[in-house]
C-alpha cells in the first residue's frame, strides 16, 4: 500500500500511543461553507452569513481546495464569480498534525482556523483555534 | 501476487477478505501509531518463523512509514 503516513494523511483511524494526543483531523468540523469556482459572490455571501464563519472555502467537484473567499472578496459585486476574487491556494494542514504543535508553531500565530485536507488536497473540515485550545486544556 | 495498492484497496481487503495488516517498522514506531488491527513484524524480525504468524489463505498487506 501507499504508507502509514499516507493513511493518516487521509484522516483514517489509528491505534497506538498517538491516540492519546489529539491530531487536527480528530477535531475538524465539516460545517464550514464551501462553494465551487463558478458560484457567484452574492450567493456565497449569503451562505457565509448563515454559517457563522467569516470565510468560504472554494473547492472543486472532488472537494479539492482551490481557494478561499473572505474579507473584501465577499463584498464584491454579487455577480462576480468566486474564482475571480478568491485567494489562490490557501495554506492547509494535514489531519495527522498534532494539535499542540499547531498551536505552538510560529507560523500559526494569529490563525483563527486551519483548513484540514488530505494529502491529495481534499477538504476534510476546519479546525478552529477555539476547538484546538479547548482540546489542549 | 504482490504489488502496490491504494488506500481504498487496503480498506476493501481488510473489510471484505479479512486482510492482515503488517507494520514492518520498529516496535517503537508501531507502538506510537499504526493502522487499526495491524500486527508488528519489523523488517529485522521478518523471517520464516515470524511470517508463520500470518495466515497464508488471507491477503497480507505490508506497509512502512513512507514511500522512501
Amino acid at each position: 500500500m501507499a504508507s502509514k503516513v499516507d493513511w493518516f494523511a487521509c484522516g483514517m483511524p489509528r491505534e497506538g500511543a498517538a491516540t492519546d494526543v489529539p491530531w487536527a483531523g480528530d477535531l475538524v468540523s465539516d460545517d464550514a461553507p464551501t462553494c465551487v469556482p463558478d458560484d457567484r459572490v452574492g450567493e456565497v455571501r449569503e451562505r457565509v452569513l448563515a454559517s457563522g464563519y467569516d470565510f468560504c472555502v472554494v473547492v472543486n467537484d472532488e472537494r479539492i481546495v482551490l481557494g478561499l473567499l473572505r474579507g473584501d472578496a465577499l463584498g464584491k459585486d454579487e455577480d462576480v464569480r468566486a474564482d475571480e476574487v478568491m485567494e489562490l491556494g490557501p495554506k492547509t494542514t494535514p489531519p495527522s498534525e498534532p494539535v499542540e504543535g499547531l498551536l505552538e508553531a510560529r507560523s500559526s500565530q494569529g490563525v483563527k482556523n486551519w483548513l484540514v485536507t488530505t494529502s491529495h488536497g481534499a477538504l476534510l473540515g476546519v479546525l478552529s483555534r477555539t476547538q484546538a485550545e479547548q482540546a489542549m486544556e | 501476487m504482490h504489488g502496490m495498492i491504494d488506500l481504498e484497496e487496503v480498506e476493501r481487503l481488510v473489510e471484505e477478505e479479512d486482510g492482515q495488516l503488517v507494520d514492518v517498522m520498529s516496535r517503537k514506531s508501531y507502538e506510537e501509531s499504526h493502522l487499526p488491527g495491524a500486527i508488528n513484524i519489523s523488517l529485522k524480525e521478518l523471517d520464516e518463523q515470524s511470517a508463520a504468524l500470518l495466515q497464508r489463505t488471507k491477503p497480507v498487506i505490508v506497509y512502512c512509514y513512507d514511500y522512501q
